[in-house]
């Protein structure tokens, strides 16, 4: 019996945790930068990203089949021996909660920017932290439980955003590929870091309760993902010019301002008040996966108490740190061009080694 | 009879006298012991004992005394036709069941007594429930009597699976508790867990069932119940052929029902005998009432302290001048309001019914017109006072609204800290912990996180009762099919 079947998700559950892991911060700037990158064929990129984020995500669920009752965390002993599998934990464990972090400082960032301007971002940390402490002592069931929740609550979102798509103007797609094949690629590999989150299979996959059904969860979390992605580029591309968006910080929240209902103005803030619930999924799913590999690496059985030491150190990062939009720019291009190809390029380079593994040790055993 | 060895000095002596000073000893400060020495017709001496007010005095003349003294030839021939009777080797026994309304037959010569049930306390009629009226529901509520209860379940489910276990708590009350559920259709793993938690209290009485509820719940902190008490036995013979448990605590007009889930308490019995549209709106109305008691008066706050921005000009300026005269920030004016709300719902609770209407007439003036012309309060505040007081009295269930009534103060002053912010932070704070309660291993928040498609035909909504051909899962019920095709024609 594997360890983890105490804690089952059924497909549902599966598809929303890689999904609500997807969905988050990058949402509010998508438009603005794959437009920098990729100009009026940005909805090409995110095709192009999706593709590409689709096939390493079924390339992870291929790697998993072959140890179905096993995490990444104890794969990784498995085939690179006690040190060199350490290490590669500990990458992991460093890229979930440095994603964890970003996820949790953006989201401060912009509710003091949005909603908020004279609070100091330490008291809006220290009311994030306690839905993120709830959630994140419990099991993997509860998590994609109140991620459900989360989904439930905010799924008519996106039919407002429909809302917005008054005078909207088609030739601003025109002419289509002016520009070469470059921008368009260019435009994807940005688009990206917004579909990060499918790694998440690699820890979820022992926890499926039927795993056969794994790629198909993988395809249905792609495409709510693909949806409200390229939704929000094609309504954005309609209502503005490419000048237009590139100018704007986050064009989604300018496209929802178009919105003016009889009885609430400004619809953005309302909005962004319960996004927040979406963006904080994002630090929650990244910072229990970061635990759950502490524990596991020190062998302890409860996650708990590397969650305090988490919660303290972000407070001493708000501390210490004062937030400004340069910082935010700083951190939008390490995403776009450092740490951000661990989960698109690791489980590539995993996959090619198991395979080589495999060969090897069958050789060997037939003379 | 039973066979334990008996005690030396606690026998029962063949000799009457003996027996009677025992008793008497052990009746010195019972009054209401009474004694009757009778010769019988076949001559034999005798001696009746019971305590007077709590047995049937018609009952035992009829059918013990008559039947002694002038018909049966000897005592061994003697039929009671209506009583249950056993016999009692020792004292202690007779004792026990003296308390428990029985009385006892001593016979000259014999080493054992007879116990008659003969209880015959006071009791109430059956009335209307008072707590859950229903407009198209039966109009028979559960009494304090525990086994009028079971029969009054009994006559709806007249069937060999409906299975009764008894239970004795409290160290002193000795409390009669039985917990009833279909056999073939309830999760065993549930029956054994409660029945585990039922003989682990072991306290002086159980006086309400409420009270049993505290000790054998899974969350007592929380401010959601995670069992059901009810006062209707429509409600809950529902509710067992739901694949739920229901435990009748005698000396109590609730019952308990669980395992629960958080909307399961949004369901009414007149539900299912209006029409189904109609049902389904309410319950619609239900599940908003209970957002809005929760949020309505924090976003009043959030409003008007953070985020004026969001309100269309007219609608701002009318606030602002219902708002002109008023002294307080928006937190005070809605603390002050919200508690003299609350004061005069406690305070009707208590009253009786004729003092009742004179708080109706004080809080309809407080509240209403005469604040606002003091300017201590702005109309706008009334308006969402009212709303929200209308909104929590919608809830079906009493525990679930006395707990949305609560909540909304700490959202209040979250909201005055944080705004908008505060409120969805504060939703998830509630729900987070919603969902991570569990009543009896089955999740909390199902059907709606963890999310399952089937049981929403009765959650949100209510289907036709045609279309409901399964029980729902919350419940973890072992036969999960409720019925057949029980329509004809094409509706089906």
């Amino acid at each position: 019996m594997s360890k983890y079947t105490t804690n089952q998700l059924t497909l549902s559950q599966f598809v929303i945790f890689i999904y609500k892991t997807q969905i988050g911060v990058g949402v509010l700037t998508l438009p603005r930068l794959v437009s920098e990158n990729a100009n009026r064929d940005g909805w090409i990129s995110v095709i192009l990203g999706i593709a590409i984020s689709l096939t390493v995500s079924i390339l992870i669920i291929k790697i998993m089949e072959k140890h179905p009752e096993m995490t990444l965390y104890d794969i990784l002993p498995l085939y690179f021996g006690k040190w060199l599998g350490r290490f590669f934990i500990f990458i992991w464990i460093a890229w979930t909660l440095a994603a964890s972090t970003t996820a949790f400082l953006a989201t401060i960032f912009i509710t003091q920017m949005w909603l908020l301007p004279k609070s100091s971002s330490i008291l809006i940390g220290a009311l994030f932290l306690v839905p993120i402490y709830l959630t994140a002592k419990e099991g993997v069931r509860n998590i994609s439980s109140f991620f459900q929740f989360v989904f439930l609550s905010t799924i008519w979102m996106e039919f407002t955003l429909l809302y917005s798509g008054g005078g909207s103007q088609i030739l601003n797609f025109l002419p289509i590929g002016a520009d070469g094949i470059t921008p368009i690629i260019k435009g994807a590999l940005v688009f990206l870091p917004s579909c990060f989150g499918f790694e998440i299979a690699l820890f979820l996959y022992p926890f499926l309760k039927n795993k056969k059904q794994a790629i198909k969860g993988v395809l249905i979390a792609h495409a709510l993902t693909f949806n409200i992605s390229f939704m929000l580029i094609v309504l954005c591309f309609l209502k503005y010019s490419q000048e237009e968006i590139q100018l704007f910080v986050f064009p989604t929240l300018n496209l929802l301002k178009e919105i003016q209902l009889p009885f609430i103005e400004r619809l953005e803030i309302p909005f962004l008040a319960i996004y927040l619930m979406v963006m904080l999924s994002t630090a929650i799913s990244y910072l229990y996966i970061s635990l759950f590999g502490m524990a596991q690496f020190t062998q302890k059985r409860s996650h708990i108490p590397f969650l305090w030491i988490a919660m303290v150190f972000w407070l001493i990062i708000l501390f210490s740190v004062n937030f400004s939009f340069r910082h935010l720019q700083q951190v939008e291009r390490i995403w776009q061009k450092n740490i951000v190809f661990i989960p698109l390029v690791f489980p590539i380079l995993l996959l090619i080694y198991i395979k080589i593994h495999h060969f090897v040790q069958q050789r060997r055993h037939t003379p | 009879m039973k066979h334990s060895t008996p005690h030396e000095e606690h026998i029962i002596h063949n000799e009457l006298a003996k027996n009677l000073d025992q008793l008497k000893q052990l009746f010195y400060y019972a009054p209401d012991f009474q004694f009757k020495e009778i010769t019988t017709k076949s001559g034999d001496k005798a001696l009746l004992v019971y305590l007077e007010h709590i047995v049937d005095k018609v009952a035992i003349n009829e059918h013990i005394l008559k039947p002694l003294m002038y018909a049966v030839e000897s005592i061994d021939e003697m039929h009671i036709p209506i009583f249950k009777t056993e016999n009692a080797l020792q004292i202690e026994e007779v004792e026990k069941s003296l308390y428990a309304g029985k009385s006892v037959l001593f016979v000259e010569g014999k080493t054992f007594a007879t116990i008659f049930d003969t209880q015959g306390w006071p009791q109430r009629a059956i009335k209307e429930p008072q707590t859950e009226s229903t407009l198209k529901g039966a109009h028979q509520g559960f009494v304090e009597t525990a086994g009028q209860n079971i029969a009054i379940v009994r006559r709806y489910l007249p069937h060999r699976e409906l299975t009764v276990k008894s239970y004795e708590v409290g160290l002193r009350g000795k409390t009669k508790v039985f917990m009833l559920f279909l056999k073939d259709v309830v999760n065993p793993e549930i029956v054994a867990e409660m029945e585990d938690r039922i003989q682990q209290v072991k306290t002086d009485a159980i006086i309400n069932a409420g009270q049993l509820v505290e000790y054998i719940e899974d969350h007592p902190n929380s401010l959601f119940p995670q069992l059901l008490q009810t006062e209707r036995p429509d409600a809950l013979v529902a509710n067992l052929l739901q694949g739920r448990f229901a435990i009748i605590v005698d000396l109590s007009p609730y019952a308990i029902v669980g395992p629960m889930t958080l909307t399961s308490f949004f369901q009414s019995v007149d539900d299912y005998s209006t029409r189904w549209v109609i049902a389904s709106f309410a319950r619609l109305l239900r599940f908003f009432a209970f957002f809005i008691t929760i949020t309505l008066p924090s976003f009043y706050i959030a409003a008007i302290t953070f985020h004026y921005e969001i309100l269309p000009l007219d609608l701002l300026i009318s606030i602002g001048v219902s708002r002109e005269k008023v002294p307080f920030p928006p937190i005070i004016e809605a603390i002050v309001m919200e508690i003299s709300l609350e004061m005069i719902r406690e305070a009707g609770v208590r009253l009786p019914a004729p003092i009742g209407q004179t708080i109706g007439v004080v809080g309809g003036i407080v509240i209403g017109q005469a604040a606002v012309q003091a300017g201590v309060v702005s109309n706008i505040m009334v308006i969402v006072v009212a709303i929200t007081a209308i909104s929590s009295f919608i809830i079906p269930n009493l525990d679930v609204s006395l707990g949305a009534r609560l909540i909304r103060f700490p959202m209040m002053l979250i909201a005055t800290i944080y705004g908008l912010v505060g409120i969805a932070v504060g939703l998830m704070i509630v729900f987070a912990n919603i969902i991570n309660m569990e009543s009896l291993g089955e999740p909390y928040g199902s059907p709606f996180s963890p999310i399952k498609f089937i049981d929403w035909k009765d959650t949100w909504v209510r289907f036709p009762l045609w279309k409901m051909d399964q029980r729902p899962t919350s419940t973890n019920s072992v036969q999960t099919m409720r019925q057949r095709t029980s329509r004809k024609g094409r509706d089906r």
